[in-house]
Protein backbone atom coordinates (compact mmCIF):
# COMPACT_ATOMS: atom_id res chain seq x y z
CA UNK A 1 0.00 0.00 0.00
CA UNK A 2 1.48 3.38 -0.60
CA UNK A 3 0.45 5.77 2.19
CA UNK A 4 -0.12 9.83 1.59
CA UNK A 5 2.70 11.49 3.50
CA UNK A 6 -0.50 13.35 5.48
CA UNK A 7 -0.55 9.27 7.12
CA UNK A 8 2.77 8.55 8.60
CA UNK A 9 2.05 8.99 11.98
CA UNK A 10 -1.10 6.30 11.45
CA UNK A 11 1.46 4.00 9.44
CA UNK A 12 3.99 4.21 12.37
CA UNK A 13 1.34 2.72 14.43
CA UNK A 14 0.40 -0.17 12.64
CA UNK A 15 2.05 -3.88 13.63
CA UNK A 16 2.42 -4.96 10.51
CA UNK A 17 4.42 -3.32 7.99
CA UNK A 18 1.22 -2.75 4.92
CA UNK A 19 3.98 -0.74 2.33
CA UNK A 20 5.40 -4.07 1.21
CA UNK A 21 2.22 -5.75 -0.39
CA UNK A 22 -0.63 -4.32 -2.39
CA UNK A 23 1.68 -1.52 -4.11
CA UNK A 24 -1.07 -0.70 -6.76
CA UNK A 25 -3.20 0.29 -3.70
CA UNK A 26 -2.84 3.58 -2.62
CA UNK A 27 -4.10 4.86 1.15
CA UNK A 28 -5.42 8.74 1.24
CA UNK A 29 -6.73 10.81 4.03
CA UNK A 30 -10.72 11.80 3.06
CA UNK A 31 -9.55 15.36 2.94
CA UNK A 32 -7.73 14.30 -0.35
CA UNK A 33 -11.13 13.59 -2.07
CA UNK A 34 -11.47 15.84 -4.82
CA UNK A 35 -14.55 18.00 -5.03
CA UNK A 36 -16.15 19.91 -7.74
CA UNK A 37 -18.57 18.89 -10.99
CA UNK A 38 -16.31 16.88 -12.42
CA UNK A 39 -13.76 15.90 -9.70
CA UNK A 40 -13.82 11.81 -9.48
CA UNK A 41 -12.67 9.59 -7.15
CA UNK A 42 -9.25 7.67 -7.51
CA UNK A 43 -10.71 4.24 -8.15
CA UNK A 44 -7.78 2.34 -6.67
CA UNK A 45 -8.02 3.97 -3.39
CA UNK A 46 -9.00 3.30 0.39
CA UNK A 47 -9.71 6.76 1.61
CA UNK A 48 -9.22 7.02 5.73
CA UNK A 49 -10.67 8.93 8.64
CA UNK A 50 -10.91 8.27 12.10
CA UNK A 51 -14.02 10.23 13.02
CA UNK A 52 -16.84 10.11 10.80
CA UNK A 53 -20.42 9.32 12.42
CA UNK A 54 -22.26 6.42 10.84
CA UNK A 55 -24.06 9.42 9.16
CA UNK A 56 -21.06 11.09 7.86
CA UNK A 57 -19.31 7.50 6.54
CA UNK A 58 -22.55 6.98 3.99
CA UNK A 59 -22.85 10.78 3.75
CA UNK A 60 -19.28 10.90 1.49
CA UNK A 61 -19.86 7.29 0.13
CA UNK A 62 -23.03 8.44 -1.26
CA UNK A 63 -22.19 11.55 -2.49
CA UNK A 64 -18.42 11.39 -3.78
CA UNK A 65 -19.06 8.29 -4.51
CA UNK A 66 -16.16 6.88 -2.35
CA UNK A 67 -15.80 3.08 -3.12
CA UNK A 68 -13.88 2.01 0.04
CA UNK A 69 -13.65 3.98 3.29
CA UNK A 70 -11.85 2.84 6.54
CA UNK A 71 -11.94 4.48 9.66
CA UNK A 72 -9.18 3.98 11.82
CA UNK A 73 -10.38 2.41 14.96
CA UNK A 74 -7.81 1.52 17.89
CA UNK A 75 -6.09 -2.19 17.59
CA UNK A 76 -8.08 -2.80 14.57
CA UNK A 77 -6.54 -0.16 11.87
CA UNK A 78 -4.17 -2.72 9.88
CA UNK A 79 -7.29 -5.61 9.99
CA UNK A 80 -9.74 -3.06 8.30
CA UNK A 81 -6.89 -2.47 5.85
CA UNK A 82 -6.40 -5.53 5.08
CA UNK A 83 -9.86 -6.03 4.81
CA UNK A 84 -10.25 -3.31 2.21
CA UNK A 85 -7.31 -4.17 0.10
CA UNK A 86 -7.96 -7.87 -0.09
CA UNK A 87 -11.43 -6.98 -1.50
CA UNK A 88 -9.93 -4.78 -3.79
CA UNK A 89 -6.90 -6.60 -4.85
CA UNK A 90 -8.86 -9.30 -6.68
CA UNK A 91 -12.57 -8.13 -6.65
CA UNK A 92 -13.84 -11.05 -8.51
CA UNK A 93 -12.65 -13.39 -5.53
CA UNK A 94 -14.81 -11.48 -2.97
CA UNK A 95 -18.02 -13.66 -5.03
CA UNK A 96 -16.48 -17.22 -4.08
CA UNK A 97 -18.02 -19.28 -1.63
CA UNK A 98 -16.65 -19.29 1.57
CA UNK A 99 -13.98 -16.63 0.77
CA UNK A 100 -12.60 -14.93 3.90
CA UNK A 101 -11.60 -11.53 3.70
CA UNK A 102 -8.44 -12.01 6.16
CA UNK A 103 -6.34 -14.44 4.09
CA UNK A 104 -3.79 -15.21 6.31
CA UNK A 105 -5.07 -16.79 9.02
CA UNK A 106 -7.14 -20.47 9.51
CA UNK A 107 -10.13 -19.26 10.79
CA UNK A 108 -13.04 -21.11 12.19
CA UNK A 109 -16.05 -21.11 9.89
CA UNK A 110 -19.27 -22.37 8.69
CA UNK A 111 -21.22 -22.13 5.74
CA UNK A 112 -25.01 -22.23 5.37
CA UNK A 113 -27.13 -22.55 1.87
CA UNK A 114 -30.65 -21.77 1.63
CA UNK A 115 -33.15 -20.95 -0.99
CA UNK A 116 -36.77 -20.74 0.60
CA UNK A 117 -38.54 -18.06 2.94
CA UNK A 118 -39.41 -21.05 5.57
CA UNK A 119 -35.68 -21.94 6.81
CA UNK A 120 -34.84 -18.66 9.23
CA UNK A 121 -35.33 -19.87 12.50
CA UNK A 122 -32.99 -23.11 12.08
CA UNK A 123 -30.51 -21.12 10.20
CA UNK A 124 -30.57 -18.32 13.54
CA UNK A 125 -30.48 -21.14 15.75
CA UNK A 126 -27.81 -22.44 13.41
CA UNK A 127 -25.88 -19.46 13.22
CA UNK A 128 -26.01 -18.55 17.53
CA UNK A 129 -24.60 -21.78 17.94
CA UNK A 130 -21.90 -21.29 15.85
CA UNK A 131 -20.86 -17.56 17.46
CA UNK A 132 -21.66 -18.66 21.15
CA UNK A 133 -18.01 -20.41 20.77
CA UNK A 134 -17.01 -16.64 20.30
CA UNK A 135 -18.21 -14.62 24.00
CA UNK A 136 -21.22 -13.09 24.27
CA UNK A 137 -24.63 -13.19 24.55
CA UNK A 138 -24.84 -9.46 23.14
CA UNK A 139 -22.96 -10.77 19.89
CA UNK A 140 -25.53 -13.69 19.39
CA UNK A 141 -28.02 -10.21 19.63
CA UNK A 142 -26.20 -8.59 17.09
CA UNK A 143 -25.72 -11.37 14.47
CA UNK A 144 -29.23 -12.10 14.95
CA UNK A 145 -30.45 -9.13 13.79
CA UNK A 146 -27.67 -8.70 10.96
CA UNK A 147 -29.31 -12.07 9.69
CA UNK A 148 -32.52 -11.53 9.93
CA UNK A 149 -32.14 -8.25 7.48
CA UNK A 150 -29.56 -10.16 5.09
CA UNK A 151 -32.26 -13.18 5.07
CA UNK A 152 -34.71 -10.68 3.85
CA UNK A 153 -32.86 -9.38 1.77
CA UNK A 154 -31.86 -12.39 -0.35
CA UNK A 155 -34.77 -14.64 -0.04
CA UNK A 156 -37.34 -11.58 -0.70
CA UNK A 157 -35.67 -8.52 -1.68
CA UNK A 158 -33.44 -9.77 -4.28
CA UNK A 159 -36.04 -11.81 -6.40
CA UNK A 160 -38.43 -9.22 -6.24
CA UNK A 161 -35.76 -6.23 -7.39
CA UNK A 162 -34.63 -8.97 -10.30
CA UNK A 163 -38.27 -9.60 -11.38
CA UNK A 164 -38.98 -5.72 -11.54
CA UNK A 165 -35.67 -5.35 -13.32
CA UNK A 166 -36.41 -8.11 -16.17
CA UNK A 167 -33.42 -9.87 -14.94
CA UNK A 168 -33.72 -13.90 -16.00
CA UNK A 169 -32.85 -16.20 -13.38
CA UNK A 170 -29.61 -18.27 -13.58
CA UNK A 171 -30.08 -20.41 -10.87
CA UNK A 172 -28.30 -21.16 -7.61
CA UNK A 173 -28.99 -20.99 -3.86
CA UNK A 174 -28.23 -18.59 -1.22
CA UNK A 175 -25.63 -19.08 1.28
CA UNK A 176 -24.45 -17.09 4.69
CA UNK A 177 -20.75 -18.01 5.39
CA UNK A 178 -19.43 -17.00 8.80
CA UNK A 179 -16.14 -16.73 9.49
CA UNK A 180 -14.19 -16.51 12.97
CA UNK A 181 -11.36 -13.38 12.04
CA UNK A 182 -9.46 -13.48 15.32
CA UNK A 183 -10.91 -10.17 16.61
CA UNK A 184 -14.25 -9.74 14.46
CA UNK A 185 -16.45 -11.84 12.89
CA UNK A 186 -17.89 -11.92 8.86
CA UNK A 187 -21.35 -12.46 8.29
CA UNK A 188 -21.83 -13.04 4.42
CA UNK A 189 -24.51 -13.58 2.78
CA UNK A 190 -24.85 -14.10 -1.29
CA UNK A 191 -27.74 -14.19 -3.46
CA UNK A 192 -27.80 -15.65 -7.15
CA UNK A 193 -29.64 -12.53 -8.40
CA UNK A 194 -27.58 -9.80 -8.60
CA UNK A 195 -30.54 -7.38 -8.07
CA UNK A 196 -28.45 -4.83 -5.76
CA UNK A 197 -28.69 -1.32 -6.91
CA UNK A 198 -25.68 0.15 -4.67
CA UNK A 199 -26.49 3.38 -5.43
CA UNK A 200 -30.02 3.24 -4.63
CA UNK A 201 -29.22 1.43 -1.38
CA UNK A 202 -26.63 3.83 -0.30
CA UNK A 203 -29.08 6.30 -0.95
CA UNK A 204 -31.64 5.01 0.86
CA UNK A 205 -29.02 4.79 3.79
CA UNK A 206 -28.65 8.27 3.57
CA UNK A 207 -32.15 9.14 3.92
CA UNK A 208 -33.00 7.24 6.96
CA UNK A 209 -29.90 8.64 8.33
CA UNK A 210 -30.64 12.59 7.13
CA UNK A 211 -34.40 12.13 8.02
CA UNK A 212 -34.81 9.93 10.61
CA UNK A 213 -36.19 6.22 10.91
CA UNK A 214 -39.48 7.15 11.94
CA UNK A 215 -39.61 9.31 8.75
CA UNK A 216 -38.27 7.66 6.10
CA UNK A 217 -39.77 3.94 6.68
CA UNK A 218 -41.98 2.89 3.82
CA UNK A 219 -45.05 2.35 5.59
CA UNK A 220 -47.15 0.75 2.91
CA UNK A 221 -48.26 -2.86 2.18
CA UNK A 222 -45.41 -3.55 -0.36
CA UNK A 223 -41.72 -3.74 -0.36
CA UNK A 224 -39.43 -3.94 2.84
CA UNK A 225 -39.52 -1.21 5.26
CA UNK A 226 -36.66 0.35 3.99
CA UNK A 227 -34.56 0.11 7.53
CA UNK A 228 -32.94 -2.90 6.62
CA UNK A 229 -29.45 -1.25 4.93
CA UNK A 230 -29.31 1.11 7.98
CA UNK A 231 -29.67 -1.84 10.50
CA UNK A 232 -27.15 -3.71 9.19
CA UNK A 233 -24.83 -0.96 9.16
CA UNK A 234 -25.40 0.13 12.79
CA UNK A 235 -25.27 -3.45 14.03
CA UNK A 236 -20.81 -3.70 12.15
CA UNK A 237 -17.81 -2.21 12.31
CA UNK A 238 -17.70 -2.23 8.55
CA UNK A 239 -19.54 -3.48 5.56
CA UNK A 240 -19.43 -4.36 1.99
CA UNK A 241 -21.59 -4.62 -0.97
CA UNK A 242 -20.35 -6.44 -4.19
CA UNK A 243 -22.59 -6.70 -7.10
CA UNK A 244 -22.68 -8.88 -10.19
CA UNK A 245 -25.45 -7.49 -12.01
CA UNK A 246 -27.90 -10.21 -12.82
CA UNK A 247 -25.81 -12.85 -11.38
CA UNK A 248 -25.04 -12.26 -8.07
CA UNK A 249 -24.89 -10.05 -4.34
CA UNK A 250 -22.75 -10.63 -1.86
CA UNK A 251 -23.13 -8.06 0.85
CA UNK A 252 -20.54 -8.86 4.28
CA UNK A 253 -21.25 -7.34 7.91
CA UNK A 254 -18.09 -7.73 10.03
CA UNK A 255 -18.39 -7.16 13.65
CA UNK A 256 -15.96 -7.06 16.29
CA UNK A 257 -15.49 -9.42 18.64
CA UNK A 258 -13.76 -9.96 22.08
CA UNK A 259 -15.65 -6.55 22.87
CA UNK A 260 -18.08 -5.49 24.80
CA UNK A 261 -21.16 -3.24 23.59
CA UNK A 262 -20.29 0.04 24.31
CA UNK A 263 -16.64 -0.99 22.90
CA UNK A 264 -18.39 -2.14 19.68
CA UNK A 265 -21.08 0.88 19.82
CA UNK A 266 -18.09 3.24 20.16
CA UNK A 267 -16.03 1.76 16.90
CA UNK A 268 -15.98 3.85 13.81
CA UNK A 269 -17.05 2.39 10.69
CA UNK A 270 -15.81 1.48 7.09
CA UNK A 271 -17.97 1.07 3.96
CA UNK A 272 -16.92 -0.47 0.82
CA UNK A 273 -18.95 -1.05 -2.69
CA UNK A 274 -18.03 -2.09 -5.58
CA UNK A 275 -19.43 -3.87 -9.29
CA UNK A 276 -17.61 -6.71 -11.17
CA UNK B 1 -44.82 -23.30 19.27
CA UNK B 2 -44.65 -20.72 16.14
CA UNK B 3 -42.10 -17.95 15.48
CA UNK B 4 -43.99 -15.46 17.92
CA UNK B 5 -46.75 -16.30 20.91
CA UNK B 6 -49.32 -13.07 21.50
CA UNK B 7 -51.42 -13.26 24.66
CA UNK B 8 -53.91 -10.36 25.41
CA UNK B 9 -56.22 -10.32 28.68
CA UNK B 10 -59.05 -7.48 28.40
CA UNK B 11 -60.81 -6.01 31.22
CA UNK B 12 -63.26 -3.79 30.24
CA UNK B 13 -61.51 -1.05 28.26
CA UNK B 14 -57.88 -2.03 30.05
CA UNK B 15 -55.91 -4.34 27.72
CA UNK B 16 -52.67 -6.10 28.63
CA UNK B 17 -50.52 -7.78 25.95
CA UNK B 18 -47.74 -9.58 26.46
CA UNK B 19 -45.33 -10.73 23.34
CA UNK B 20 -43.11 -13.28 22.89
CA UNK B 21 -40.93 -14.49 20.00
CA UNK B 22 -39.73 -12.90 17.18
CA UNK B 23 -41.63 -10.11 15.07
CA UNK B 24 -41.17 -10.54 11.66
CA UNK B 25 -42.23 -10.10 7.69
CA UNK B 26 -44.64 -13.14 8.77
CA UNK B 27 -46.51 -11.28 11.97
CA UNK B 28 -49.65 -10.97 11.74
CA UNK B 29 -51.06 -8.35 14.55
CA UNK B 30 -54.54 -8.35 12.77
CA UNK B 31 -56.43 -10.27 15.46
CA UNK B 32 -54.88 -8.19 18.59
CA UNK B 33 -55.97 -4.53 17.43
CA UNK B 34 -56.27 -2.56 20.00
CA UNK B 35 -59.20 -0.34 19.31
CA UNK B 36 -61.50 0.45 22.12
CA UNK B 37 -58.69 0.25 24.87
CA UNK B 38 -58.08 3.60 27.49
CA UNK B 39 -55.17 1.91 28.40
CA UNK B 40 -53.08 -0.64 26.61
CA UNK B 41 -50.14 -2.37 28.56
CA UNK B 42 -47.52 -4.08 26.53
CA UNK B 43 -44.67 -7.25 28.41
CA UNK B 44 -42.06 -7.56 25.68
CA UNK B 45 -39.81 -9.34 28.29
CA UNK B 46 -39.79 -12.42 26.00
CA UNK B 47 -39.48 -10.86 22.99
CA UNK B 48 -36.23 -12.46 20.99
CA UNK B 49 -35.68 -10.38 17.67
CA UNK B 50 -37.97 -8.12 15.44
CA UNK B 51 -36.62 -7.10 12.01
CA UNK B 52 -37.31 -4.01 9.95
CA UNK B 53 -40.59 -5.58 8.17
CA UNK B 54 -41.62 -6.17 11.88
CA UNK B 55 -40.93 -2.66 13.07
CA UNK B 56 -43.50 -1.79 10.58
CA UNK B 57 -46.05 -3.76 11.45
CA UNK B 58 -45.55 -3.23 15.00
CA UNK B 59 -46.27 0.86 14.17
CA UNK B 60 -49.16 0.23 12.46
CA UNK B 61 -50.43 -1.80 15.31
CA UNK B 62 -49.83 0.19 18.07
CA UNK B 63 -51.54 2.72 16.25
CA UNK B 64 -54.63 0.99 16.53
CA UNK B 65 -54.28 1.78 20.20
CA UNK B 66 -55.52 5.86 19.20
CA UNK B 67 -55.00 8.04 22.04
CA UNK B 68 -54.97 5.31 24.73
CA UNK B 69 -52.38 5.36 27.56
CA UNK B 70 -49.74 2.80 26.21
CA UNK B 71 -47.28 1.54 28.63
CA UNK B 72 -43.80 -1.02 27.59
CA UNK B 73 -42.39 -3.16 30.68
CA UNK B 74 -39.51 -5.35 30.29
CA UNK B 75 -38.07 -3.80 26.93
CA UNK B 76 -35.08 -6.17 26.32
CA UNK B 77 -32.02 -4.24 24.47
CA UNK B 78 -33.42 -4.89 21.06
CA UNK B 79 -36.46 -3.16 21.80
CA UNK B 80 -35.46 -0.21 23.63
CA UNK B 81 -32.82 0.23 20.57
CA UNK B 82 -35.96 1.07 18.26
CA UNK B 83 -37.39 3.04 20.76
CA UNK B 84 -34.67 5.06 20.35
CA UNK B 85 -33.98 4.84 16.23
CA UNK B 86 -37.58 4.34 15.26
CA UNK B 87 -39.79 7.49 16.06
CA UNK B 88 -43.59 6.04 16.62
CA UNK B 89 -42.53 3.08 17.98
CA UNK B 90 -43.14 3.90 21.32
CA UNK B 91 -46.26 6.13 20.54
CA UNK B 92 -46.67 9.50 21.69
CA UNK B 93 -48.16 9.14 24.28
CA UNK B 94 -46.44 5.86 25.66
CA UNK B 95 -44.38 5.45 28.27
CA UNK B 96 -41.75 2.94 29.01
CA UNK B 97 -42.05 1.43 32.77
CA UNK B 98 -39.26 -1.00 32.88
CA UNK B 99 -36.61 -2.19 30.69
CA UNK B 100 -32.99 -4.08 30.42
CA UNK B 101 -29.64 -2.74 30.83
CA UNK B 102 -26.75 -4.73 29.32
CA UNK B 103 -23.99 -4.79 32.33
CA UNK B 104 -20.20 -6.18 31.37
CA UNK B 105 -17.04 -6.91 33.40
CA UNK B 106 -14.04 -6.47 31.65
CA UNK B 107 -12.24 -8.76 33.64
CA UNK B 108 -14.31 -12.12 33.05
CA UNK B 109 -15.86 -11.34 30.02
CA UNK B 110 -19.45 -11.77 31.78
CA UNK B 111 -22.66 -9.89 30.83
CA UNK B 112 -25.28 -9.49 32.65
CA UNK B 113 -29.14 -7.71 31.61
CA UNK B 114 -30.28 -5.87 34.68
CA UNK B 115 -34.17 -4.56 34.85
CA UNK B 116 -34.65 -0.63 35.08
CA UNK B 117 -37.91 -0.04 36.70
CA UNK B 118 -39.54 3.62 37.05
CA UNK B 119 -39.56 4.71 40.61
CA UNK B 120 -36.39 3.14 40.83
CA UNK B 121 -33.65 3.58 38.40
CA UNK B 122 -35.61 6.12 36.79
CA UNK B 123 -38.02 8.79 37.00
CA UNK B 124 -39.59 10.99 35.04
CA UNK B 125 -36.89 13.25 35.32
CA UNK B 126 -34.39 10.71 33.99
CA UNK B 127 -31.74 8.07 35.34
CA UNK B 128 -30.89 8.02 39.26
CA UNK B 129 -28.01 6.40 40.03
CA UNK B 130 -27.41 3.65 38.83
CA UNK B 131 -27.26 -0.25 40.98
CA UNK B 132 -24.06 -1.54 41.43
CA UNK B 133 -23.84 -5.03 39.81
CA UNK B 134 -21.42 -7.56 40.46
CA UNK B 135 -20.73 -10.89 38.32
CA UNK B 136 -20.23 -13.88 39.59
CA UNK B 137 -17.36 -13.77 41.48
CA UNK B 138 -18.23 -10.68 42.87
CA UNK B 139 -16.32 -7.76 40.92
CA UNK B 140 -18.17 -4.63 39.86
CA UNK B 141 -19.76 -4.71 36.28
CA UNK B 142 -19.96 -1.75 33.84
CA UNK B 143 -22.91 -0.20 32.37
CA UNK B 144 -22.10 -1.95 28.94
CA UNK B 145 -24.01 0.80 26.99
CA UNK B 146 -23.27 4.10 24.69
CA UNK B 147 -25.25 6.46 27.53
CA UNK B 148 -26.14 9.49 25.23
CA UNK B 149 -27.55 7.07 23.20
CA UNK B 150 -29.33 3.77 25.09
CA UNK B 151 -31.22 6.33 27.29
CA UNK B 152 -32.12 8.88 24.85
CA UNK B 153 -35.64 8.03 24.75
CA UNK B 154 -35.58 9.29 28.88
CA UNK B 155 -35.63 12.62 27.41
CA UNK B 156 -38.45 12.79 25.70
Amino acid sequence: MRFHSNLKSWVSELPTDLSQEWESILVEPISEVPTGSNAKVKESCIYVDDSLSSPQVVAHVFEKKIKHLVQRNSGRFDSDLEIAATVMDNPERYFESQFCLINKKTVNSHRIIFSSSDEKEKIKAEVRQFVQELKGASLAETVTSIIEELYMNAIIDAPREAHKKGLIFQGGTCEFFLADLEGSLQVSCSDPFGSLDTEKFLGRMNEVYERGAGEAINMRNTGGAGLGCVILFENSVGMILGVRPGAQTKVTCVIPTGTSIKQRENMKKSLHWFCV
Amino acid sequence: MGKYEFKVDKSASDFKVSISGTIDEDVDFSPYQLAGATSVEVHLGAVKSINSCGIREWIKWIGTAGSAKVEYFECPKIIVDQINMVQGFLPAQGRVKSFYVPYYSDDSGAEKNVLFTEGKEFTEQGLQTPPVVKDDEGKEMEMDVVEAKYFKFLKK
